[in-house]
């Protein structure tokens, strides 16, 4: 009985230690593609994530408001969603729910990049690196707050103190912040603040056009003082992005006007490659282009045949993407050819007409046939706007910036026509002083499930 | 190694000693005479013995309840236990012929739910899902823990044969399931395979059937007829729907209707001929098609062998099976074959050495989806086909379907492309498609040892390896690779390059699974005193499961040449038609690997006094590699403690006409856990590379969630059983709650923080319930009828929710977060009928009559929707019948659930106009004014108003009881009487039907509520044969 008991008394000896030795035994990761954030190249994965969340979910609301297009009767009809269907009548309606929460899980990937990144452990041969993920996070925080701010908050007024509403600034990834709309002047700072940030931290250029670079934040600077009409400051912005990268695309030799998609992502004047969420009222099959807008090329100007073609009923269809897909997933980055039109346009606002033609007729050298082109002269500062006006709308058209210069010129007390849409026999008009006060409301399934402010 | 050559010899000593059958006889040996069924006998051999000599054995009168249950750790008598155990018997699971366990047990424990709404008449290997008692997690698992030979089975259930099954016990409370602690919380399912006996003569059993199913019933699905899909055709086109596709550059596909409607606009056709055209579409419906051309008769058939036996130290068995499924898809098919050896040594009466092993192949063949064979597969530009079209022609010529290009596309793109751009359906059906192969091995080791008498210490082991290889070849002239590679067709200045090679394409598929289990414990079983007797087990366990696939894509492939050739993944391509853009080549990569890793405790005790008073405890602890939780939180304690009291042993007992009696209690915790639900901010690298720029990435899976809990599940259970008249009658009743808390949903939280819904430990879930069963067991001469009734009753309301609860529409759509009542609650708006003037539907706001359908949707407030009931059955019933006479029984099972609501299916305009996915509702829709009398179908209406659609699906009118009985099967035998001169032991022929459809159901329409529209499982009719000798 004494050895049983001895017998037992080992054996239980042995469970015990199994049972010690088992919590190294537990510590094994269920998955092995699960990690905590632990190193650079975890942070730079959420970064690359780019078709689904970071570099495609950019608001496309404010295009979708503006004049640089239109839908026909049958299209409008064939919209299933009653909400689509009025949202294009500008009514006030609720917009699907990716608009809002598209960009916000951008910045939720780009906040969890900045509260890990002081935790990991850097090599001196990996700061270079660690420096360039903190400078995109924050890049890409800024660009979409910047782009939220134009459709949902009242536009920014230099003059003004511009405590309206804006949007949520998030700085962490956490289920524990609180959560508010900050006001528009707070939101422009704090945009502002990250960029300058970023500049510093970002390499001049990168590989892939889709990860921010230091010319990219230059080039997003630059549209962000324009629309503060912080004139000088933006042209600062467009020459220092403009140092670091200034080729534009030849028309007449780099690229196929006749094709059906006449350009490949990733052109040499692409600075930073972001593209919107144009929801279904911009599917290529959908969209068209009125024919003021397609008469403001003049025939001989390339950007005719590359952008458009035309269908057997005579519609105006839209094939410029410059991402090379045929989709409503429109390009809205920064191109050095926008670069060059920022610093005309505040040439002419600073009245220096000849460094404003200068640009200019660099830009128009590559859209037209040497032959064709003709050099633009500035006579005077209101045909210089006027024309400078016409030349955005004729080379950033579908590129995301019509509305925000729609608002814009309003704001500075230049009201372009008022714009129309019919549907349903009925005929719906927005004047200058209804496209100011034109704000999309928040997403109903954010204001039902959180506790923001509604517009 | 060392585990095959102990195997190996096993098997040399299991022959060696089946041959010393004779034994040697001296004197003063006893002999003992055993017989089952008899009481055995001792004999002493002496001078006086005469041979030969003759024993006369007793007729063992049967203690009422004999059955064996197992718990995957111990054995008890039934009788002992205080829980709530059911035993499925060899005889019930032989009753059927499917080669899945799952339909072998249906309805055969009561409180068990199985779910088959999902029916896929193709005819893949299906796995409904089952419930006991109730679901008991919110997005968990709520299937049962299979265990098979005492270890939890890892892999697919299609690797068991049922055949080789001795019995199954079914835990379904706590006293019972918390032994298996932390997975438990759902029921357990304990399957034990069959296996040799001492001192058994070689017994052998053969078994062979054959099913053979009637073709997929097609017409069974309510889909509009092709006149009503024409006429929606018509009136679209007249509304200009078809304008922006007629002149869609992509080009998508434009019906025979369409084409003929367009050319009669363009006055290329006469009034007369379009009618008359029109007409011969009406009359056309490609389901004829399918079912002359495509389909054939599903054909399964199993045939297994099993022999055991053993001496009197080593006992075995070996059993092979083989099985092979014809599906209603011509080349769909699966091949299993499994095979099971298992061998006991007792060399010494203290020592026991025991091995399994078991493997299982199964083959199979099936259609890649892209091959489009399947009626429900083909898609024209992603919709459904239209009820029109042919797959021959008058001339009994294959015809071609346009499916990704409209026709005028292709004749004007064809000749600039290098490959034949047209689909024909049934060329397809020719095309080899996806083939995979799966093998498994388990392999396992017990040892036991008697310490001291009553205790003895087990060592239990098993491996488990399985490996599936899957390649789905596209050959070089299948559509899906002809499409592809006219797709990746770039034309620049006149020159044609093709971005991929010339051959086939192939997808292959690697996953491996392989786990170790090691259990220690001690068995415990001593009797003190007279009456006291005490069984339990302690002991300790590891297990772990890894898990890994790695997939890839191979270009240019020849099968006859091993032959592959190289692709450019880097960078992009043009798409012909040149308005597709640039794209890659998709690679096919992806790769995974889990691991899981469980640990525990666990004790189990039970005490019996006098033979009638039981009482049992059971203790476990559980640790999984939980992610991102600190060690302290991985455990997870459980407990359960019981008591049961057979009264009928008492001696003041004397109710004859109730000749057993027995109350029983229990009360415990068992838990539910799910690994793969992190803690913490966690990262996931996605098993592809993204499509725009190429690059690997992650995404965040989850938030930091540092208080996530394991689930857990309280149970109290009371139960009665008896027995009447001589136990003629058998009933056992059980009532229960079960408390599950703690339980892990997603919660919705606000939008603004980049995701929309976070998993938390959210919600409670209250289920009461009560199983009962009769089974009745009655003789008269010849005649014999045994029939078992079992039926089980639980509502499960949600108790707790802290969670964000849904929109109203959200709510009513998914059943969702209603606490109070039940989980599954189906509700709808309320109904107001149809306008007059134009049979739009009619809702309630505010109280007042209303058509608008937005505000309806999002302010209808909760309290105004109508509540039905439970959307899942609350009772579930099943009556099996045995009816004798001589050699002869005629069975049958009758099934019916009961006590819930469904959502009828009916038109849906959106979904009708997109993707052609109608219901044969349209043709009784409301036309013209005054139809709103008769009917409660709105009106073909456009533009569409999505929120109208929704409106009209979640209405109160389209609710229906869901009430209804089926008969299950027929099943007729004859035994051949036992010839012992021709050691024949036993010789059963049968036949048997299945899916013989509803007897009674509630709603009018006669829908039956579980298909709810779709296509039925199509009436099979078995014979087979089974002999023993």
């Amino acid at each position: 009985m004494k050895k049983a008991t001895h017998k037992i008394c080992w054996i239980i000896g042995l469970i015990a230690y199994s049972i010690c030795s088992c919590s190294k035994y537990l510590d094994i990761k269920p998955d092995s593609s699960f990690s905590v954030p632990s190193n650079l190249q975890d942070l730079q994965g959420l970064l690359d994530n780019s078709e689904v969340v970071m570099n495609f979910v950019t608001t496309g609301l404010g295009e979708m408001a503006s004049d640089s297009y239109y839908l026909n009767e049958t299209s409008w009809a064939g919209m299933t969603n009653e909400s689509d269907r009025l949202l294009y009548l500008w009514q006030p309606y609720s917009p699907i729910a990716s608009q809002w929460t598209g960009p916000y899980r951008a910045i939720l990937q780009a906040n969890t990049v900045l509260e890990y990144l002081p935790s990991i452990k850097i090599a001196a041969s990996e700061v270079q690196k660690a420096n360039s993920l903190k400078g995109a996070a924050l890049f890409y925080r800024a660009h979409q707050l910047f782009n939220l701010l134009q459709v949902f908050s009242f536009p920014y007024d230099p003059s003004g103190d511009n405590e309206q509403l804006g949007v949520v600034l998030r700085t962490e990834p956490s289920l524990d912040e609180e959560i508010s709309r900050s006001s528009v002047k707070k939101c422009y700072d704090f945009i502002i603040s990250d960029l300058k940030q970023s500049v510093k931290l970002l390499p001049n250029k990168m590989d892939i056009p889709t990860r921010p670079s230091k010319v990219a934040a230059y080039a997003e600077l630059a549209r962000i003082y324009l629309v503060m009409s912080d004139f000088e400051t933006s042209g600062r912005y467009v020459d220092s992005a403009l140092m670091i990268q200034s080729d534009l695309l030849n028309y007449n030799t780099e690229i196929i006007p006749g094709a059906s998609l006449p350009f490949a992502k990733w052109g040499k004047e692409v600075i930073f490659d972001v593209n919107m969420n144009g929801g279904i009222a911009l599917a290529p099959s959908r969209r068209r282009v009125s024919a003021s807008e397609y008469d403001n090329y003049t025939p001989a100007d390339i950007r005719k045949k590359a952008f458009f073609s035309v269908n057997n009923l005579g519609e105006v269809l839209f094939k410029g993407n410059y991402n090379g897909l045929n989709s409503s997933q429109l390009f809205c980055g920064t191109t050095t050819s926008e670069m060059y039109l920022i610093r005309s346009e505040v040439n002419i606002r600073r009245n220096r007409l000849l460094e404003a033609a200068e640009d200019i007729n660099l830009l128009r050298s590559k859209r037209f046939a040497a032959e064709d082109f003709v050099p633009t002269e500035f006579s005077s500062q209101n045909q210089a706007l006027e024309f400078i006006k016409n030349e955005r709308k004729r080379e950033l058209l579908f590129r995301g910036q019509r509305w925000t210069d729609i608002r814009r010129y309003t704001v500075l007390g230049e009201p372009s026509g008022a714009m129309i849409r019919t549907a349903g026999g009925k005929i719906y008009t927005m004047t200058p002083s209804d496209i100011v006060n034109y704000i999309y409301k928040l997403p109903n399934e954010v204001v039902d499930n959180g506790s923001l402010t509604q517009n | 190694m060392k585990f095959f050559l102990i195997c190996f010899t096993m098997i040399l000593f299991c022959i060696r000693s089946y041959g010393q059958t004779k034994p040697d006889i001296m004197l003063e040996d006893v002999l003992v005479f055993k017989i089952i069924g008899y009481e055995s006998k001792k004999y002493k051999i002496s001078q006086a013995t005469q041979k030969p000599i003759t024993i006369k054995l007793k007729k063992r009168v049967f203690e009422v309840d004999e059955v064996q249950i197992n718990t995957g750790y111990q054995k008890l008598d039934r009788r002992a236990t205080t829980g709530s155990v059911e035993a499925i018997s060899q005889r019930d699971i032989q009753y059927g012929t499917s080669g899945n366990l799952l339909d072998r047990i249906d309805g055969l424990f009561s409180g068990g739910y199985t779910d088959r709404r999902a029916y896929d008449f193709n005819g893949a290997s299906q796995q409904p899902n089952l419930t006991i008692r109730g679901e008991s997690s919110l997005i968990g698992e709520t299937f049962p823990l299979i265990i098979v030979d005492n270890f939890p089975f890892e892999g697919t259930l299609d690797n068991i044969n049922p055949d080789d099954i001795e019995n199954i016990t079914v835990l379904k409370d706590a006293a019972a399931s918390s032994i298996w602690g932390a997975r438990a919380g759902n029921g357990v399912l304990v399957i034990t395979t069959k296996k040799g006996k001492l001192n058994q003569p070689l017994a052998v059993s053969v078994s062979s059937n054959l099913m053979i199913s009637q073709k997929p019933e097609l017409f069974s699905e309510q889909i509009p007829s092709s006149s009503d899909f024409i006429d929606m055709e018509t009136f679209l086109f007249e509304k200009g729907f078809y304008n922006t596709q007629i002149n869609d550059r992509k080009k998508p596909v434009l019906t025979p209707v369409i084409q003929l409607l367009t050319r009669h606009r363009d006055k290329e056709l006469g009034d007369a001929e379009l009618e008359e055209q029109l007409a011969l579409l009406r009359g056309r419906d490609v389901r004829n098609d399918y079912l002359d051309y495509v389909y054939r008769n599903a054909v399964e058939s199993n045939s297994s062998i099993g022999l055991r036996g053993g001496g009197d130290k080593v006992s075995y068995s070996f059993s092979l099976g083989y099985s092979k499924n014809a599906f209603s898809l011509p080349t769909n098919q699966q091949d299993r074959i499994t095979t099971r050896f298992s061998q006991t040594y007792r060399p010494i009466s203290k020592f026991s050495v025991a091995v399994d092993l078991s493997l299982s192949r199964i083959a199979g063949a099936m259609y890649n989806i892209s091959n489009m064979v399947g009626y429900d597969q083909i898609k024209i530009n992603n919709k459904r086909l239209y009820p029109y079209a042919q797959l021959k022609d008058a001339m009994g010529n294959n015809t071609i379907l346009y499916t990704d290009y409209d026709k005028s596309f292709i004749d004007q793109n064809q000749e600039l492309v290098a490959r034949d751009w047209r689909f024909v359906p049934l060329d397809e059906v020719e095309r080899t498609g996806r083939k995979s192969e799966r093998q498994q091995i388990i392999a396992g080791l017990d040892l036991g040892y008697e310490i001291v008498p009553g205790i003895r210490i087990a060592v239990q082991s098993q491996l488990n390896h399985a490996m599936t290889e899957s390649s789905s070849m596209y050959e070089e002239d299948s559509y899906f690779t002809r499409k592809l590679y006219n797709s990746f067709t770039a034309i620049e200045n006149g020159k044609t390059t093709y971005g991929i090679p010339e051959g086939g394409i192939m997808d292959k598929g690697n996953s491996k699974l392989w786990g170790y289990s090691l259990r220690t414990q001690l068995d415990i079983n001593r009797q003190f005193a007279t009456d006291h007797l005490l069984q339990g087990v302690v002991g300790v366990e590891a297990r772990e499961i890894n898990n890994r696939s790695l997939s890839h894509r191979m270009y240019g492939v020849y099968n006859d040449r091993n032959s592959f050739s190289l692709v450019d993944y880097a960078n992009t391509y043009p798409l012909f038609p040149a308005i597709g853009g640039r794209t890659y080549i998709a690679n096919g990569l992806g790769r995974a690997g889990t691991v899981n890793r469980y640990v525990s405790i666990y004790s189990n005790m039970n005490y019996s006094i006098r033979n009638r008073y039981f009482l049992s405890a059971s203790a476990r602890n559980d640790a999984s590699n939980i992610f991102g939780v600190k060690t302290r939180n991985k455990w997870s304690p459980l407990w359960s403690v019981g008591g049961a009291w057979e009264i009928s042993k008492e001696e003041f007992y004397n109710l004859a006409v109730m000749n057993y009696l027995k109350v029983r209690t229990s009360f415990g915790y068992s838990g539910n856990v799910d690994a793969s639900i992190p803690a913490e901010l966690v990262l996931q690298q996605a098993d592809y590379l993204d499509f725009y720029t190429n690059q690997s990435f992650t995404n965040i899976v989850s938030l930091q969630n540092p208080s996530l809990r394991w689930e857990k599940v309280q149970t109290i259970n009371l139960a009665l059983d008896w027995k009447m008249f001589k136990s003629r009658l058998d009933f056992t009743f059980d009532y229960y709650r079960k408390k599950s808390f703690d339980l892990i949903g997603f919660t919705l939280i606000d939008p603004t923080l980049g995701v929309s819904t976070a998993t938390m430990n959210s919600a409670e879930l209250k289920g009461d319930g009560v199983d009962f069963s009769i089974g009745s067991n009655f003789t008269s001469g010849r005649w014999s009828w045994n029939g078992v009734l079992r039926t089980g009753y639980n509502i499960t309301v949600l108790e707790k929710y802290n969670g964000r609860i849904l929109t109203v529409t959200n709510q009513a759509m998914n059943a969702g977060y209603f606490v109070g009542k039940d989980r599954n609650m189906l509700t709808s708006f309320r109904w107001d009928g149809l306008t007059v003037e134009e049979g739009a539907p009619k809702g309630f706001e505010n109280g007042v009559s209303s058509t608008n359908y937005l505000n309806i949707l999002r302010d209808t407030p909760l309290d105004n929707l109508v509540y039905h009931g439970s959307s899942l059955p609350r009772t579930v019933a099943s009556f099996r019948n045995r009816i004798r006479y001589r050699n002869v029984e005629l069975a049958f099972t009758i099934s019916g659930q009961f006590a819930y609501f469904f959502r009828k299916n009916s038109i849906n305009y959106s979904s009708f106009f997109s993707n052609w996915d109608g219901h044969s509702d349209v043709s009784i829709r409301w036309k013209n004014t005054g139809d709103e009398q008769h009917t409660d179908v709105p009106a073909m209406y456009y533009p569409i108003n999505t929120n109208r659609e929704t409106f009209y699906s979640l209405s109160e009118v389209l609710v229906r009881p869901g009430d209804h009985i089926r008969l299950q099967d027929i099943r007729f035998s004859y035994s051949f009487p036992s010839r012992p001169q021709h050691k024949i032991r036993s010789l059963e022929v049968f036949l048997l039907g299945t899916n013989l459809g509803l007897i009674w159901t509630k709603n009018k329409e006669g829908i039956d509520p579980v298909y709810n529209g779709a296509i039925t499982p199509s009436l099979s009719l078995t014979g087979g044969f089974k002999i023993e000798f």
